[in-house]
């Protein structure tokens, strides 16, 4: 990964593109199965507990 | 199958909470593969939070270390119209009925998940631990705002990695040095 990502658009400026993103949502659709975040770690937001961990 | 604790901070979290050692925590970062990871995560982290250009999430372990972090953000897509041999423009729907596509600028946004990186202290397989957790609050997010599309920006030796999370590559990018490529949520609607 590049930080110049943060400053890049993708433009789906050619017919193999546009097949290629056409073809991810359809896969998405047909019912394959994504990414499984079932045990997926939430954010800590509360300040106390944040400065526990970190040791603050 | 990575089995170990570590918790989720938000770099904002962090920022507020600093006791002033926070900058040397995070010039100890040492990513296990390249050194633009860490230089991001020293020298460009929080300067875009404080931008709001994007969101660093921190993985925590066992006495504070950084096992690894992940960066996640808005960019737009463009999506120009097509046009038949005369140059007249064609109806095509194949996006706008899967994306906001704006009729008349032709753009839509994306998620980028623009930075993903395990320290070369956490153990292999920990970058799918981060993959998870990142897809995780994306989906949170298209609960609250829509868009299903996520954008990973990678070079040639990491298309293959991934692949196997369901990202598929849908071109170069304009300077033809990274891979666009792209997964869709899935929705339960």
């Amino acid at each position: 990964m590049a930080t110049k990502s943060f400053f890049e658009d993708m433009v789906i400026d050619t017919e193999e593109a546009a097949d290629r993103l056409i073809a991810a949502f359809d896969e998405a659709d047909s019912g394959a199965p994504g990414i499984d975040t079932t045990d997926a770690h939430k954010p800590i937001e509360d300040d106390a507990e944040v400065r526990r961990i970190m040791g603050w | 199958m990575v089995s170990m604790g570590y918790s989720i901070i938000p770099l904002r979290v962090l920022m507020k909470n600093d006791d002033g050692t926070l900058e040397s925590t995070l010039d100890s970062y040492h990513d296990c593969i390249g050194s633009e990871q860490e230089l991001f995560l020293r020298e460009k982290a929080i300067m875009m939070e404080k931008k709001n250009m994007c969101r660093t999430y921190l993985a925590i372990g066992g006495r504070s270390r950084i096992m690894g972090y992940f960066s996640i953000g808005l960019r737009c897509m463009k999506v120009p119209q097509p046009v038949d041999a005369e140059g007249v423009a064609v109806k095509d729907d194949r996006f706008t009925v899967r994306m906001n596509v704006d009729p008349d600028s032709r753009v839509a946004q994306s998620y980028l998940i623009g930075q993903l990186s395990r320290s070369k202290d956490a153990p292999k397989g920990f970058g799918t631990e981060l993959m998870k957790d990142a897809v995780d609050m994306l989906k949170g997010a298209n609960q609250i705002v829509g868009c299903r599309l996520v954008r990973v920006d990678c070079d040639d030796r990491l298309v293959d990695y991934y692949s196997r999370f369901g990202f598929r590559l849908i071109r170069k990018n304009d300077d033809r040095d990274l891979n666009q490529m792209a997964y869709i949520l899935r929705t339960e609607n």
